[in-house]
């Protein structure tokens, strides 16, 4: 679980900290930093995860507009069954903001050291946290990210594998296409590759697709089934739905595409739920609420809170809509707020709690100061 | 952060909310300023809501008005009632609910228009009115703009006229100067 993440210099965020729960509602006016948080989480992903240049996930550009050290540094403080990861990113960009360099990227676990570099140099840690190798490396890259799998560096992958169970997603159905080329592992930050990543989830985690079959038919009134349809060298995305007058009628396959944006949500939105139920991944969903009806929305609200104590991990969500905010709000919000062209700064402590309103009354009034 | 909310209105009538809004944006409020409190679908019993409500409202207005300077309008229609009856009414339910009703440095005000709401806008197109007859209805609540821009000139002048106006508007008149800016 994402205990903690820490960001300083990059845009709205300077020496900025979030902790975390289990279950958390990040809250606050348009502009106050939600979605960058969001998005430092999803670069530190892209950065761990293979090859990746440094410039390439933390360009320059990124840099707070109204500061002039080129440093960033970046922290996540990741719990593992029991056990305290804490990885630290400091990055350093050049004069003529064209380069950037990693000044130092260290892994610890419980305070002992897995994984450091610094200056041009690499430095590993075995699992008992005896002195490793040394040895030169890439300043432009993940030293960490490049690591084989070994028997004496499982403390190292295994947290990387679990910063890759953390899905960073918006529900985008218009970038939602039908067609898939291949399957892919992880979902694309706007969902727009879900048919793909059904695709491989469906192979993955068979004995859930049922499950998530079975809910959706409650959902979404004519639902059937699912199905992949070759074309040519794609696969096509299909939804059975039956007919609205009786049996025996053939049910009638419809394109992804050919559904309203709030059913393809719907589809996205339970499909995370049901199908990576058990795999303890963390879900991190900026507005899901955004296409879906106040009707859908809390038995959906109430099927993420279950499962949340069924595999599901960990859940931060972001939302404007007052369902959520009037039930996650007081036991769960993280409270964002900014002065124009200034640091975001955000508190646990409830700002919307006047007497006699509910939170979604008090923030529409702008009371929550 | 955005500007909060200065002013709200607790109104059971969608055009009597109606003119109150737009009296109040004659009158220098920034629609930012005004949030209005809408009556859930089905609402025969308008003012039995504002009575529900106010209690709440009186809360969360002392809540907010400790921090910063805020007002609460509260309109429902006198109907067949004086203009004191509400008041009580409204003053007993905030008794009920253990809330202290509105003291007299407290920036709330009653907009209680009898017989309704269609009293005062036959008044202020000139029409000589008694507060017992129903006057005929507006089909969209957006037609009392020149009645809104009519009182506000009164308000200008501090005279309402012709004379002798609905007392409930009189009566409504000086509520106003608790709220003015």
């Amino acid at each position: 679980m994402l205990k903690r993440i820490y960001a300083d210099n990059f845009r709205c965020l300077v020496n900025f900290e979030l902790k975390l729960d289990r279950l958390n509602l990040l809250l606050g006016e348009n502009g106050t930093g939600k979605t960058t948080v969001f998005d430092v989480l999803y670069c530190l992903q892209q950065f761990l995860a293979g090859n990746a240049k440094v410039l390439n996930v933390f360009p320059s550009r990124e840099l707070t507009r109204w500061q002039s050290s080129l440093s960033q540094r970046f922290e996540l403080d990741i719990g593992v069954e029991g056990e305290q990861y804490a990885y630290s990113l400091t990055i350093q960009h050049d004069e003529d903001r064209r380069k950037a360099r990693i000044k130092k990227e260290t892994l610890l676990l419980d305070g002992k050291p897995l994984f450091e570099f610094e200056e041009g140099t690499a430095k590993l840690y075995h699992d008992d946290f005896t002195r490793g190798p040394e040895y030169p490396f890439d300043w432009t890259q993940s030293g960490l990210a490049v690591l084989q799998p070994r028997p004496d560096n499982k403390k190292l992958t295994r947290f990387r594998a679990h910063l890759a169970k953390i899905i960073v997603a918006a529900v985008h159905p218009m970038s939602m296409s039908s067609e898939s080329r291949e399957e892919e592992r992880a979902l694309s930050r706007n969902m727009g590759n879900f048919v793909s990543w059904y695709r491989y989830v469906s192979q993955e985690h068979q004995g859930a697709i049922f499950g998530l079959v079975q809910e959706l038919a409650r959902v979404l009134p004519g639902f059937s089934s699912f199905s992949l349809k070759e074309a040519g060298e794609a696969k096509v995305f299909k939804v059975m739905m039956k007919q609205a007058s009786g049996n025996g009628r053939p049910e009638i396959p419809f394109d992804f595409s050919e559904l309203s944006d709030g059913q393809r949500s719907l589809i996205a939105l339970y499909s995370v739920l049901f199908v990576l139920k058990g795999q303890g991944v963390s879900l991190f969903l900026d507005e899901p609420d955004n296409f879906i009806t106040v009707r859908e929305l809390h038995p959906w609200l109430g099927a993420l809170k279950d499962l949340t104590d069924e595999g599901i991990e960990q859940a931060v969500l972001i939302s404007h809509h007052p369902e959520l905010i009037d039930q996650l709000a007081i036991p769960a919000g993280r409270w964002f707020e900014r002065d124009p062209n200034a640091p975001s700064r955000v508190s646990d402590q409830p700002g919307a709690k006047v007497e006699g309103l509910k939170p979604s009354e008090a923030m529409a009034r702008g009371w929550t100061k | 952060m955005s500007d909060p909310v200065l002013t709200i209105i607790l109104s059971e009538d969608l055009q009597l909310r109606c003119f109150i809004r737009r009296f109040l944006l004659k009158r220098g409020w920034h629609a930012r300023h005004i949030r209005e409190i809408s009556l859930p679908v089905g609402g025969g019993a308008g003012v039995r809501w504002v009575r529900e409500k106010l209690p709440d409202e009186l809360k969360a207005y002392r809540s907010r008005n400790a921090r910063a300077a805020t007002s609460l309008v509260v309109g429902c229609d006198a109907d067949d009632q004086t203009v004191e009856n509400r008041i009580q009414s409204l003053k007993d339910a905030c008794t009920a609910a253990g809330v202290p009703f509105r003291n007299d440095a407290e920036r709330v005000a009653f907009a209680i228009p009898k017989r309704n709401i269609e009293t005062w806008l036959a008044y202020l197109r000139g029409t000589i009115v008694n507060e017992n007859d129903a006057y005929p209805k507006y089909r969209y609540e957006s037609e009392c703009r020149e009645q809104v821009t009519r009182l506000d000139e009164m308000c200008q002048k501090q005279k309402l006229e012709p004379a002798p106006p609905p007392p409930s508007l009189a009566h409504a008149c000086e509520e106003f100067s608790r709220i003015r800016k």
